[in-house]
């Protein structure tokens, strides 16, 4: 207590120079909160629409992760109904569950014909109610609106297709997709037929037992893919718009589908399957405790099946987060370096200020450990209080400016846009932290000064003028 | 006449400073014995040693050679701490430049040294506003030490070294930053609380007012002890 009082009143000693450092230290622990809560904020806006995109857990097929694109027939799970239901029945899962539901991924060409022109897709096929359940989550309360489902229960043929899968095909002008360049007409032969005759053949078999096919005049697109025999599969499936993808490639790929219309694709007009059976839970923090409970509940499971979660569907969420995590320790970092060396310099001036004064507490009984305190103190006060003032405004800045600006900006690979927010006050440790490591950052930049300080001759110290 | 009781006892104490490259020898051999209860005055010419005998005797500094015996301290036997603390229970300080703290106020300056003791602040406080009243400040005790003259700041740090009840009040040159007129008042404030305290006075001083009062006078000339008069005794 007789150190914090006179370290205190020295603080105050040389005001203005103590406002500066004070606002050195301020200002670096604004940045530091203000960019951590940027960061918090947009990983939850991130953990959100992946959550929203692909569940919190998956479950397949054993190697599916590894293989199943190259053997979807194979790796599909063939009694997917009965493990989602067995899921849905579990108790325990029951209070974690948001949705279990199946998807089935799919890949192969997709071919506008009437334009002569084809390219690969990849596509899921999703039960369009529990998609519509998914891309509402919001488990982070987050407040983000719910993603847009296009495709329904009404219209089992229609599906949606990426901005750069429509530009590809050349129906930029039919679908009305903005930024999107036509193809260049000289390269379709005209003197070619709109589909080749066994393609043809192909889809008017499979479309057979259809009831409901897409009308004339709808856009359509031609879907082949290698059936789980091998053998060719061909459905038409209307496009109802088309929809920009945040990655330029998936954008080139991308078709989403009813699931019925995939597992047509896929097995035939009677087959039935799926690659995995998403799960989406109420609160992110059941992870664990859900997968657990899963393995338990499938232990005895015929086939081996793998529970995956998010972060291994969806590396790119860990490798986002990693991004934002290494620049929020860069720039924290460099507000360490700015506060280190501007509080020693302000120590350091007060040393040699007060190098008599060190003399007279040295006469006075103060001990070497006593001296250096007192400017370990000083640097201490220094380092909290200039990162409570930083926390002040760095909620002041976050919560009633930034979060109420109304700004946005789109991640990278993702297509709907988040908004620009920083959360600071919902975490307050993260607050109490920075205080105090600003706090012990002070106090080390003060150890050097404080130790020359304690080490001054009394005698010479007393002399100093 | 009873024989007086030592309080200070110093065997063949010598010191060198190092002046740039040159070696300057401030105390030579130096052996004395000082009087508890009296008022002594080490004079000399600039330059002669009296300050430095003054703080090896404080431990403010260390000998390189010799010993010196405060009370039942040996000095040459304590670490660092142990001297700051032997200052803390057994001396007390007055300086030419009065020394105060300057962001402390005059009785905060006055109690500091027994906040260093762990003395309940009531008890200290009580203790500093007792000799703010005895130096002819009460009244002035929250004024901070830019508020007060030359003579003021002398009387707080007279106060202030007497605070902790010391063995020993050592005081370097207290009269020499001070007018004529101020300082023979602190001369008799001084001689008065040391008749007052029983408190064993040793000052630095050539201030030939100062000498008149003394009870004991110790004489240094080049780090060497030319005489002393008229009670203390020189050993060497």
């Amino acid at each position: 207590m007789k150190l914090l009082s006179i370290a205190w009143r020295n603080i105050l000693r040389n005001r203005r120079r103590t406002v500066f450092t004070l606002a050195a230290v301020a200002v670096s622990a604004t940045a530091m909160l203000l960019l951590g809560g940027y960061v918090k904020a947009t990983v939850r806006a991130l953990e959100t629409d992946t959550v929203r995109q692909v569940g919190h857990l998956q479950i397949m097929a054993k190697g599916f992760l590894e293989f199943g694109r190259g053997n979807a027939g194979r790796f599909a799970l063939r009694d997917h109904e009965a493990i989602a239901a067995a899921l849905r029945a579990d108790p325990v899962l029951q209070s974690l569950l948001v949705t279990a539901t199946p998807v089935l991924q799919v890949q192969g060409v997709a071919g506008n014909y009437a334009e002569g022109t084809s390219t690969n897709f990849a596509g899921s096929g999703w039960d369009p109610q529990a998609r519509s359940l998914m891309l509402e989550w919001d488990g982070n309360h987050m407040r983000l609106p719910p993603g847009a489902v296009f495709i329904s229960e009404d219209k089992p043929h229609a599906g949606v297709i990426g901005a750069g899968l429509a530009q590809l095909l050349g129906l930029c002008e039919v679908l009305a997709v903005k930024d999107c360049v036509p193809v260049h007409q000289a390269t379709v032969d005209a003197s070619t037929p709109v589909m080749a005759s066994d393609l043809a053949q192909l889809t008017q078999r499979a479309m057979e037992p259809v009831r409901a096919e897409p009308a004339e005049q709808a856009v359509s697109v031609e879907l082949m893919s290698s059936g789980a025999t091998g053998a060719p599969n061909v459905v038409r499936m209307e496009v109802l718009r088309a929809q920009r993808q945040g990655a330029r490639e998936f954008d080139a790929m991308f078709i989403g589908m009813p699931l019925a219309l995939a597992q047509r694709l896929l097995f035939g007009p009677q087959g039935k399957g799926a690659s995995a059976v998403v799960l989406q839970l109420k609160d992110s923090g059941d992870i664990e405790r859900a997968k657990a409970r899963v393995q338990a509940v499938l232990g005895t499971h015929a086939t081996p099946l793998e529970v995956h979660d998010f972060h291994t569907i969806q590396p790119n969420f860990d490798q986002v987060v990693a991004m934002f995590t290494a620049i929020f320790r860069f720039v924290t970092v460099l507000m360490a370096v700015v506060t280190l060396f501007t509080v020693a310099n302000t120590i350091n001036m007060a040393v040699n200020e007060r190098i008599g004064e060190i003399g007279s507490l040295r006469a006075i009984g103060f001990t070497q450990g006593h001296v250096r305190g007192m400017f370990l103190i000083e640097g201490a006060l220094i380092g909290a209080i200039g990162a409570g003032v930083g926390a002040l405004s760095a909620i002041g800045l976050g919560e009633y400016v930034i979060n109420r600006s109304g700004l946005r900006w789109t991640p990278p690979g993702r297509s709907a846009a988040v908004p620009i927010a920083v959360d600071i006050l919902g975490n307050p440790a993260f607050i109490a932290t920075a205080i105090v490591l600003f706090a012990l950052l002070a106090c080390a930049s003060s150890w050097w000064p404080a130790r020359r300080a304690s080490r001054l001759e009394i005698v010479e110290a007393l002399r100093h003028v | 006449m009873p024989t007086p009781q030592t309080i200070v006892q110093v065997r063949g104490v010598s010191k060198r400073y190092q002046l740039g490259h040159v070696p300057v020898v401030a105390l030579a051999e130096v052996s004395a014995d000082i009087h508890a209860n009296r008022f002594t005055v080490i004079s000399g010419p600039s330059g002669s040693g009296k300050s430095t005998l003054l703080n090896l005797i404080g431990s403010l500094d260390v000998p390189d050679t010799g010993s010196i015996r405060v009370g039942n301290d040996h000095l040459s036997s304590l670490s660092d701490d142990q001297r700051s603390q032997f200052r803390a229970r057994q001396i007390g300080f007055v300086f030419q430049s009065f020394n105060l703290i300057s962001v402390l106020s005059a009785i905060e300056n006055i109690e500091y040294p027994l906040r260093l003791t762990d003395t309940p602040k009531a008890q200290s406080r009580a203790r500093a506003s007792e000799l703010l009243a005895a130096v002819g400040l009460a009244g002035k005790g929250h004024h901070l030490p830019s508020q007060l003259s030359g003579g003021q700041r002398q009387r707080v740090a007279i106060a202030r070294a007497l605070v902790a009840r010391p063995a020993l009040v050592l005081a370097d040159e207290p009269t020499a930053n001070l007018d004529r007129a101020t300082g023979e008042d602190i001369i008799r404030l001084m001689r008065r609380m040391q008749h007052d305290t029983g408190t064993t006075f040793v000052f630095s001083s050539h201030d030939p007012a100062l000498l008149e009062v003394a009870d004991d006078r110790i004489h240094i000339v080049d780090g060497r002890i030319d005489r002393v008069e008229p009670a203390s005794e020189i050993l060497s």
